[in-house]
């Protein structure tokens, strides 16, 4: 136990991140790489076309794991903010700034092609339905973490309230969840669970499952990439940052 | 192989222009999230090295400054570095 306590303390030191961070980037990011090829490969390729919407459902393979790393990447986004609050570690924060700009993106992701699979399926590129609105809002709080940001020259308290944002914005995630139970809506319910078995056959959830976990491979490894720029930047008076720069 | 030809493939049934436009921006957003950063990376270090440069270059002149009798002021340095 006490050796995990070290491990975690290096850890959470920004230039012991930068070291191993940079150890595990190249595995992970071909690891994210590999996933998510062979995961779009079969899904646009090899996987049975739906019964009722056509080859329009091959949009599932991308929308569905956006949908999914939306929520989490807040999540975890969130996370990082309480440890920062709780226990003022520098590098949740640098984690708090450096998830905003992927989640927001992800996020605009989840709900643009949700938009071009809406046309074909619904009729309607979007509607005003508790699904789509609270994923909508999870894109604001994103977007709300950033301008806050950029908005305080106090590095510290702008940490601080950031990470208070981020936290409240987590009541945002329940309703995105239970929305498509709570509503009427057109959105389907959840095409994952972790006690049900999925309801679409196997040449279709093993795709998008791969899927799923190449987005979530790729999220760590944008954020690893985004966090040790901002660590550099933090950090570049320091002794180890000139001297790294003198040895590239 | 749910195709019979590339053309087949490139079509979708109808919804090809809808497919591969969502293709398309999940790959854009993925890559701008993976080259941006290592962008700004290699930015920060060249600023870096630039001012390292910069420094060594005003410590060469402040040896030579001082054979003339003139004392280098570091404050002014400093002064000028921070952004």
């Amino acid at each position: 136990m006490i050796h995990v306590w070290k491990w975690l303390h290096r850890l959470g030191s920004p230039r012991s991140f930068f070291d191993l961070s940079g150890r595990w980037l190249p595995w992970l990011g071909f690891l994210a790489g590999a996933l998510l090829i062979v995961g779009a490969v079969w899904g646009l390729l090899f996987a049975p076309q739906d019964y009722q919407q056509g080859n329009s459902a091959r949009i599932m393979y991308v929308h569905v794991p956006a949908s999914i790393l939306a929520q989490s990447s807040y999540m975890m986004m969130a996370s990082a903010a309480l440890v920062f609050l709780v226990w003022r570690i520098k590098l949740a924060d640098i984690a708090v700034q450096c998830a905003a700009p992927i989640g927001a993106s992800i996020t605009l992701l989840a709900l643009v092609t949700g938009a071009i699979w809406g046309k074909p399926t619904w009729g309607t590129w979007w509607v005003w339905d508790a699904r789509l609105t609270s994923t909508l809002v999870l894109l604001f709080l994103f977007l709300g973490v950033i301008a806050l940001r950029s908005a305080m020259d106090n590095r510290d308290a702008a940490g601080r309230a950031t990470a208070v944002l981020a936290l409240v914005g987590v009541v945002n995630l329940p309703i995105i969840k239970y929305s498509v139970d709570w509503w009427f809506t057109l959105h389907q319910p959840s095409s994952f669970s972790l006690t049900e078995k999925p309801a679409m056959p196997a040449e279709m959830w093993l795709p998008l499952l791969i899927m799923v976990l190449g987005f979530y491979t790729f999220f760590f490894v944008a954020w690893m990439l985004r966090m040790r720029a901002e660590i550099l930047q933090r950090e570049s008076r320091t002794q180890w940052v000139s001297d790294l720069v003198r040895d590239s | 192989m749910s195709f019979n030809s590339f053309a087949e493939f490139l079509q979708m049934g109808e919804h090809g222009v809808f497919v591969w436009s969502c293709y398309g921006i999940t790959l854009v957003v993925l890559l701008v999230n993976i080259l941006r950063p290592l962008q700004l990376k290699s930015a920060i270090l060249r600023a870096r090295r630039q001012a390292l440069v910069q420094e060594n270059a005003r410590e060469g002149n402040c040896e030579i400054n001082q054979t003339h009798g003139q004392a280098h002021d570091p404050l002014a340095s400093q002064g000028q570095e921070t952004p």
